[in-house]
């Protein structure tokens, strides 16, 4: 049974790859890693690297971290710190008696360090309904 | 497709479906605790007001002291002697493909803002193997439970016991679960 979920990742590398959940290698394939930790085990083999990391649904939404890259196109970009690493993460939540439906969040961080200090930028999209999305930065 | 069920344990574990409740009592089903005494008894009640968990021989989790505990009537214990077994709920979170959890949490709260404490209780939980109850109430107080390595399935094991501060029946007083997987 192949699992997916509505909101996915797509991470770019620094040997120039683009990969992408539910494609290729990094489909959701029941009892086998999940997606995202196939792509953590492929970059760890190949000693790759995340540069850029976003979310996407099927119907053309997408969401962008600030990009670790090095050629942005606006200075903006050029001047802002970039992020040291770039996570996903899924989080449920959920009251006893709310099993059949739990409050699902795809989330990407992008963390950053700061004079000694991590700080974690987070962008939070709801998978019951893609159109409720939360941003938040916190010190980590 | 990822999905959490709640169980009761006991001799057989009691499936806490979504139109149950978790019943925490005196001696008996229905009979209920004295101001500032903790439960005796934990049930799992259902919509209509059944004892779902009777023919199980639920487990039950009293608070004594902020390290000791007794378990379905017994000798008080420290509480990081508890076993799996033996710890009244059982959180079961599975998943299609082998994920990590991290960030998982247990807390009650009043049934309608999660950082708020329930209402009229003393809630006191742990995880199996926490060597001190945490006063568990609302999500800033919640029980931190330990991340668990890659995996299709996911057991967390908690004791919780309850203290009514007044007299009645408390039903502002709802357990919740957050989890990060990856």
């Amino acid at each position: 049974m192949t699992m997916e979920h509505n909101v996915k990742w797509q991470v770019s590398l620094n040997n120039g790859e683009t990969l992408y959940e539910g494609k290729g290698n990094f489909v959701e394939v029941e009892g086998e890693l999940s997606a995202w930790n196939k792509m953590q085990e492929y970059i760890l083999v190949n000693n790759l690297e995340i540069t850029s990391l976003s979310l996407y649904t099927d119907s053309g939404q997408r969401w962008n971290l600030p990009s670790k890259g090095n050629n942005p196109k606006f200075r903006a970009f050029d001047l802002a710190q970039k992020p040291y690493k770039l996570q996903l993460e899924r989080v449920f939540g959920m009251d006893y008696d709310a099993q059949q439906n739990p409050e699902r969040y795809t989330t990407i961080n992008a963390f950053y360090d700061y004079e000694g200090v991590t700080y974690k930028l987070s962008i939070w999209v709801d998978e019951r309904n893609t159109n409720n999305t939360w941003t938040f930065f916190v010190k980590a | 497709m990822a999905t959490f069920t709640w169980y009761l344990q006991g001799t057989t574990a009691t499936t806490v479906d979504a139109t149950d409740i978790f019943q925490f009592a005196a001696a008996t089903f229905n009979s209920p605790i004295t101001v500032g005494a903790y439960n005796d008894t934990t049930h799992v009640e259902t919509s209509v007001g059944g004892d779902k968990s009777s023919g199980n021989t639920p487990k039950n989790s009293k608070y004594l002291t902020s390290s000791t505990v007794s378990i379905s009537g017994g000798a008080s214990q420290n509480l990081n002697t508890v076993t799996t077994a033996n710890s009244p709920i059982k959180i079961n979170f599975s998943h299609g493909t082998s994920v990590q959890t991290t960030s998982a949490v247990f807390y009650a709260y009043d049934g309608t803002t999660t950082s708020a404490a329930p209402t009229e209780v003393t809630f006191k939980a742990a995880e199996q193997g926490d060597s001190t109850w945490t006063d568990a109430e609302g999500s800033a107080s919640a029980v931190s439970l330990n991340d668990q390595a890659a995996s299709t399935s996911h057991d967390f094991f908690i004791l919780a016991s309850v203290s009514p501060d007044t007299v009645g029946l408390k039903t502002a007083f709802r357990f919740r679960c957050e989890l990060t997987y990856f």
